[in-house]
C-alpha cells in the first residue's frame, strides 16, 4: 500500500485539531490523570491500584479516542470522501494511531509521575506499554468501526473498559473462586505481573508475560484489519 | 479519457443504460434513485462528490484548505483558494459557523483538490443563495482549468445550465441529449432560421428551445399556451394557431380546439363510446389527450388506419 509522510502528517494535524477543539473527548484526559492525582495523595499503594489508573487510561484514552476518531469521521459524513481522496488507509490509519500513540504517552506519563511509579525493569515495562498501546489502539478500532457517532462510540467502549481495565480487581477473588484465574491472562493483569516478576527478578516470567503481551497486540491488529476489510466492502 | 456507465436491468427493463461521456464539461438531468446508483458504480472510476459529504466541524477555513491539498500533496497557495472559494473574509472562521452557502460552497474543495481525471458532482448547487451561484461556476471552471473532466448530476436544467457544455437527460427511455440555448445567443442568432426548427418557450428566466419531436404534445389551458415536455409543461408565447402552422411539417395535428399532439408519439387511439376517441401517448407517464369528433377521420387517415 502507497504510504506519503505528508498525507500523515495532514489527518493528524487535522485530527489533532478536531481532537483538543471538542471538548466532549478531549477533557476525556483529564479522568485518569485525576484518579491518578486522588491515588497519589492517599500514598502507599499496592501495585492493583498502581495500575488502576494506567489501565484505566488504555481504556479511556487509548481505545475511546481511537473509536472516536473513527465515529466522528462516519458522523459528519466525511470517510466515505476521505476513502476516495488520495489517502490510502494505511494513511489514515497511522494518521490516526499515531496521533493517540502520542497522547497515551503522555498520559501514561504523566500519570506515572504523579503516582512517583518506578519500573523495576524499566526496558521490560516501556516495551509492556507500547505492546498494550498497539493492542488497545485494535480495540478502539474495531469499537470505531461498528459505531456510527461519538455518542455510540462513548456505549461501545463501555465493555472494553470493564473487561480490561477491572479485569484485574476480579483477581482479588480468584483465592475463593480458582476459575477466575483465567483473568490474569488479560493485558491489563499482565502489566500488573510483569512488574511483580521484574521486581522478583525472574528474568523468564518477564519474558513470558511480554509473549502474552505480543500476542494479544498481534491477534488485536489481525482482527481489527480483518473486520476493517470486511466493514469497508459491506459499505 | 471517457467515464462509461454500465446498464442496469430492473423488472426486465433497462433502468440505467449504458454510455460512455466524452471529455468536458457533462450535465445529466437525472432522477434522485438514478443519480445515487451512477454515483456508486462510478466511484470506482471517478471522484463522487455527494450533496450529504459533510466537514470537519472544528477546522477553520483556512486549516480546511490546507488539510485537503496537502491531502492532495498539491502546493497551492491557501490564499488563491480563499479568492476563487470567495471565503477570504472568513479563513479564521471555524467550519461550523460558516453560513450554510458559504459551508456548502467550502465543501467543493473536495472534488477541486481530487487527484483522478473525472470528478462526479451531485446538484453543484445545492442550497447555494442566488447570489453566490457565480462562485460555484468559478469553482468549477477551476477544476476544468486543471484539465480534470466533470459530470454534473442534478434533478433540475437551471443548475447544469450555466456550467455544463452538453446536458443529457437520463429517464426510461434512455439517454438523450437536450438542446438548449442561453437567451443570450438566441438574440444574436437569425430570426428566421430559428422560426424554422425551434420551439422557444419560457422557462423561469431563460428562453429555452427544443426540437420539434422533444415535444409531446401542446395544450391552451384559459388562453394559456403550455408546450409539454418529458411530463413537464413550460409556458409559450405563441398561440395554438401560430404553433400549429409552425409544427405541421413536423408530424403535429391539431386534434382538438385546444390541442395540438405530436403525431410521432401516439401509442393508441381509445375509444370511450361508439363516437369518442381520445389519443393515448408513447410517453412517460400515461398522457391522454382528447380528440374533437370532427378530427377523428382525418386523423385517421393521417395515421393511415381504419
Amino acid at each position: 500500500m502507497n504510504v506519503s509522510i505528508k498525507r500523515i502528517q495532514a489527518i493528524f494535524v487535522k485530527d489533532y485539531k478536531e481532537f483538543y477543539r471538542n471538548y466532549a473527548i478531549s477533557t476525556m484526559v483529564l479522568m485518569p490523570l485525576a484518579l491518578a492525582f486522588i491515588y497519589s495523595m492517599m500514598g502507599d499503594m499496592d501495585l492493583q491500584s498502581l495500575f488502576m489508573p494506567i489501565n484505566l487510561t488504555f481504556a479511556m484514552i487509548t481505545a475511546f479516542i481511537q473509536s472516536c476518531l473513527i465515529a466522528e469521521e462516519k458522523e459528519h459524513n466525511t470517510l466515505r470522501s476521505l476513502l476516495l481522496s488520495p489517502a490510502s488507509i494505511a494513511d489514515i490509519l497511522i494518521g490516526k494511531s499515531s496521533l493517540v500513540f502520542l497522547i497515551t504517552v503522555i498520559v501514561l506519563g504523566l500519570c506515572m509521575w504523579m503516582l512517583d511509579f518506578r519500573p523495576s525493569n524499566l526496558m521490560a515495562m516501556s516495551s509492556a506499554l507500547v505492546l498494550s498501546t498497539v493492542f488497545y489502539l485494535a480495540m478502539g478500532l474495531i469499537v470505531g468501526l461498528y459505531t456510527k457517532t461519538v455518542m455510540e462510540a462513548s456505549v461501545g467502549i463501555l465493555p472494553v473498559m470493564i473487561v480490561f481495565s477491572f479485569g484485574p480487581l476480579v483477581l482479588l477473588f480468584a483465592d475463593r473462586y480458582p476459575i477466575l484465574e483465567v483473568f490474569q491472562w488479560l493485558p491489563s493483569a499482565q502489566l500488573i505481573l510483569l512488574e511483580q516478576h521484574s521486581a522478583a527478578g525472574t528474568t523468564s516470567d518477564v519474558i513470558m508475560s511480554l509473549v502474552v503481551l505480543a500476542v494479544w497486540a498481534v491477534v488485536g491488529v489481525v482482527i481489527s484489519a480483518i473486520l476493517f476489510k470486511k466493514r469497508m466492502s459491506d459499505e | 479519457m471517457t467515464l462509461t456507465i454500465t446498464p442496469v436491468i430492473e423488472k426486465d427493463k433497462q433502468w440505467i443504460p449504458s454510455y460512455s461521456f466524452q471529455e468536458g464539461v457533462t450535465g445529466v438531468l437525472i432522477d434522485m434513485r438514478r443519480a445515487a446508483v451512477v454515483m456508486k458504480q462510478l466511484e470506482k472510476s471517478a471522484y463522487v462528490h455527494q450533496v450529504r459529504d459533510g466537514h470537519y466541524p472544528h477546522l477553520t477555513v483556512q486549516e480546511t484548505f490546507s488539510y485537503y491539498t496537502k491531502l492532495a500533496e498539491t502546493d497551492w497557495s491557501i490564499s488563491e483558494l480563499l479568492k476563487t472559494f470567495d471565503l477570504s473574509a472568513e479563513a479564521r472562521t471555524k467550519v461550523k459557523k460558516l453560513t450554510e452557502t458559504k459551508r456548502n460552497t467550502l465543501n467543493l474543495i473536495k472534488p477541486f483538490c481530487a487527484k483522478s481525471e473525472w470528478v462526479v458532482i451531485e446538484e453543484p448547487f445545492h442550497r447555494i443563495e442566488q447570489e453566490d451561484r457565480f462562485v460555484i461556476e468559478q469553482i468549477i471552471k477551476g477544476v476544468v482549468r486543471q484539465g480534470k473532466s466533470i459530470l454534473l448530476l442534478s434533478t433540475s436544467v437551471e443548475d447544469l445550465l450555466p456550467v455544463a457544455d452538453m446536458i443529457y437527460r437520463m429517464d426510461e427511455r434512455g439517454i438523450h441529449k437536450m438542446e438548449f440555448k442561453d437567451e443570450a445567443v438566441t438574440q444574436q442568432e437569425e430570426p428566421a432560421q430559428l422560426k424554422v426548427n425551434k420551439i422557444q418557450v419560457k422557462h423561469q428566466e431563460k428562453t429555452l428551445l427544443f426540437n420539434p419531436p422533444e415535444v409531446d404534445y401542446i395544450e391552451s389551458i384559459e388562453g394559456a399556451v403550455y408546450i409539454n415536455v418529458a411530463g413537464v409543461a413550460y409556458s409559450s408565447p405563441m398561440t395554438l394557431t401560430e404553433l400549429e402552422a409552425r409544427l405541421q411539417p413536423y408530424g403535429f395535428y391539431r386534434c382538438h380546439r385546444s390541442y395540438i399532439v405530436n403525431l410521432q408519439k401516439v401509442r393508441e387511439l381509445v375509444s370511450w363510446t361508439k363516437n369518442s376517441y381520445s389519443i393515448k401517448l408513447d410517453v412517460e407517464k400515461t398522457t391522454m389527450v382528447p380528440i374533437s369528433r370532427a378530427k377523428l377521420t382525418q386523423l385517421k387517415e393521417l395515421l393511415g388506419i381504419s
